[in-house]
């Protein structure tokens, strides 16, 4: 009970309530423009909340990660063009439902469920959150090591096209991670001679520059003239009864879906989203309705999408290992204010539960409220040119990387970053897998260091939780593999076809 | 963790599969994955700890480099580029509006610890429009001064960010 009310006191304040405000207009603006992810945004909000306390700082990263959820379905529908990656279902069906008039009623669908989810998946984290950080305290360096190499390992095989170029840059990012002082000797490593870098990489420095430089390096250098106007007939606006009773089952299988993806490391919104909605579709009724405007296609890849939320926070905090990109920032935020996430986390903070849940529930219930108001402007914000939003992302970048150090050296190590993204992403490389290296390889190391010395090689395969990790390791490396090996028998033209038509021929 | 994945462009406007760029950027990889085993090798330690020091972890990354990327490199040369169907291919303007943001950057950051935040954040946002192709006082003069004017009292005032 001590927990709840210390959590809940911490919330009533007045600085809290503007945070949340600024997070949900930030979110909402930053979900509608396509370009600007909720990463991007979260990492440079991370930079200007540094000098707040954590409780509103976290208000405001908090609210800028639910209401991106809800404002990168507009140009998905009006546009077909998600918002941010969770939004990619939704085009399937909340596009040409637009395109048949009937935007408005995808848009507030969308919203409904997309509450929905977020909501349900706060019941996981309540309830999960504790209990996974209290079997994780029981790790010891073996299983610390094992399931950082899974997490590095899921965000590989789900980020990259091609695998060896994913684990090609997870490499980069763990010999990214050893720039600085040796965690166990505390010897410099590649400095230098540079004072600037005996603290290592600045983590939020190359966050802002892979996904925020290098996205819009990448905009600027492809951009063409855009071709698709909005959608601006908005149409009816509520659902109707049969609506509401058609999304129920797909809402239904997208909460569940969502659910289960949300827990698995570095899997975010865009994944499940997409099998959300192919699972949806597989179990519906009236599957060739799919793709063509379908109100379940929206309900489950919208809820699916957004049901991920609690599972990552939940990855995020009770293991310190980041459910997604923007926990990854998170994390660094939380590191800057005292707040170390991981097993030990609620053992020492138990309140910090009782407040992410309560900031989840109150920015997602205002999100949804914002997104019912019948918006005419909404269309008008997407007609903004880029010629306003590329300097505009830019500067913000600049002076939001400055502010985490007051260092030009850091906003240096941005652009760095930045340049070698572009050239990653025009090479197939995938930036994730960099991201996530720099943050855990640290850990990775030291816990790996460790347990060799204690137990050698061999205790990583004969202590029963990390030699688990270890298989579901080799299992997802080799699973794109057999993916790929199935679907060239499958493209192959099967022999018994081809034969009584060469058998006429002769 | 999924980096902004594309829906397939339209033929006509994806980027077109490169050998030349693979083979590069696989040398590339190489290269480096060389050079960080040669760095952590030398790596000056004022006590050695034995063989799981601190030359260790980076040794193997440098190692696993090099296992990954001369494969690549040979695949390259051998079978040929990947599709690259899921990015836009470039444009001549874009490439020149990339340089020249770029360099606008560079001189931004100098400019502003020799003249200051404010003027150099409006010249450079100046330049910025106008390479984004910006025309106008509104596009030119005002928004480049409205944003200045706002990120100063945002951070100085607000965040108490020194500027």
């Amino acid at each position: 009970m001590n927990a709840l009310t210390d959590g809940l006191s911490m919330l009533a304040d007045a600085q809290v309530a503007l945070c949340i405000l600024m997070g949900l207009l930030l979110g909402l603006l930053v979900g509608a423009f396509p370009g600007i992810t909720a990463t991007m945004a979260v990492a440079v909000a991370a930079t200007f909340t540094m000098t707040l306390d954590p409780v509103p700082g976290l208000a405001v990263l908090l609210t800028i990660y639910v209401a991106a959820n809800f404002g990168d379905r507009v140009p998905a529908i009006l546009v077909n063009t998600p918002g941010t990656p969770a939004s990619i279902a939704t085009t399937f069906d909340g596009y040409p439902m637009a395109r048949q008039g009937r935007a408005g009623l995808a848009l507030v669908l969308s919203a409904m469920v997309t509450a929905v989810g977020v909501l349900a998946s706060m019941v996981v984290f309540v309830v999960a959150a504790v209990p996974v950080a209290s079997f994780a305290l029981e790790f010891g360096p073996a299983e610390m090591f094992a399931l950082v190499l899974f997490g590095l390992t899921v965000m590989i095989t789900i980020a990259s096209g091609s695998l060896v170029k994913g684990v090609l840059a997870g490499l980069l990012g763990l010999f990214l991670g050893t720039v600085g002082r040796d965690p166990i000797s505390g010897d410099p490593r590649f400095t230098f001679g540079l004072n600037d870098l005996s603290d290592g990489v600045n983590f939020i420095a190359v966050i802002i520059g892979l996904f925020g430089i290098a996205e819009l390096l990448d905009q600027m250098l492809t951009h063409r003239r855009q071709k698709v106007k909005p959608v601006s007939n908005l149409g009816q606006w509520w659902p109707s009864r049969e609506d509401y009773r058609r999304s129920a089952k797909p809402t239904a299988i997208g909460v569940g879906v969502g659910g289960v993806v949300g827990v698995v490391p570095a899997a975010g919104g865009d994944i499940a989203g997409l099998i959300g909605w192919d699972r949806a579709r597989q179990m519906s009724k009236r599957k060739e309705e799919f793709g063509k405007g379908s109100v379940e296609g929206v309900a489950a890849a919208d809820a699916a999408s957004s049901a991920t939320l609690g599972g990552s926070l939940t990855t995020t905090m009770a293991l310190g290992i980041p459910g997604d990109s923007v926990m990854a920032v998170m994390i660094g935020s939380m590191v800057i204010w005292g707040i170390q996430p991981g097993p030990s986390l609620f053992t020492s903070r138990p309140e910090l539960v009782v407040v992410i849940a309560a900031l989840m529930i109150i920015a997602t219930l205002l999100a949804l409220a914002a997104s019912l108001v019948r918006m005419r402007a909404m269309v008008k914000i997407m007609d903004v040119p880029q010629h306003y939003l590329w300097p505009t992302i830019l500067v913000f970048c600049v002076v939001g990387t400055y502010a985490t150090t007051n260092n030009v050296f850091t906003v240096i190590v941005m652009l760095g970053a930045g340049v070698l993204g572009l050239l990653m992403k025009r090479a197939g490389f995938p930036a994730g897998p960099v991201v996530l290296g720099l943050l855990l390889g640290p850990l990775a190391e030291a816990n790996l260091r460790r347990a060799l010395l204690i137990d050698g090689p061999s205790g990583l395969v004969t202590n029963p939780i990390s030699a688990v990790l270890l298989v579901l390791v080799v299992l997802a490396l080799l699973a794109p593999l057999v993916r790929r090996l199935r679907s060239r028998r499958a493209d192959r033209p099967d022999p018994a076809v081809t034969e009584p038509h060469d058998k006429e021929r002769t | 963790m999924a980096q902004q994945p594309m829906a397939d462009a339209e033929e006509d406007l994806a980027a077109h599969p490169s050998v030349r760029m693979e083979a590069i950027v696989a040398a590339l990889a190489l290269l480096a994955s060389v050079g960080i085993i040669y760095l952590a090798r030398t790596l000056e330690l004022r006590v050695e700890l034995g063989s799981l020091g601190p030359r260790w972890w980076p040794t193997l990354l440098g190692i696993g480099g090099v296992v990954l990327s001369a494969p690549l490199l040979l695949l390259a040369l051998t079978k040929g580029a990947q599709s690259r169907g899921d990015l836009l291919s470039s444009t001549a303007e874009g490439v020149r509006r990339v340089v020249l943001i770029l360099a606008v950057t560079v001189v931004y950051i100098v400019a502003w610890q020799l003249v200051g935040y404010a003027p150099a954040t409006w010249l450079m946002l100046l330049a910025a429009m106008w390479i984004s192709g910006a025309r106008g006082v509104r596009g030119l003069i005002l928004f480049p001064l409205i944003t200045t004017a706002f990120i100063v009292v945002l951070f100085s005032s607000i965040l108490r960010v020194p500027l």
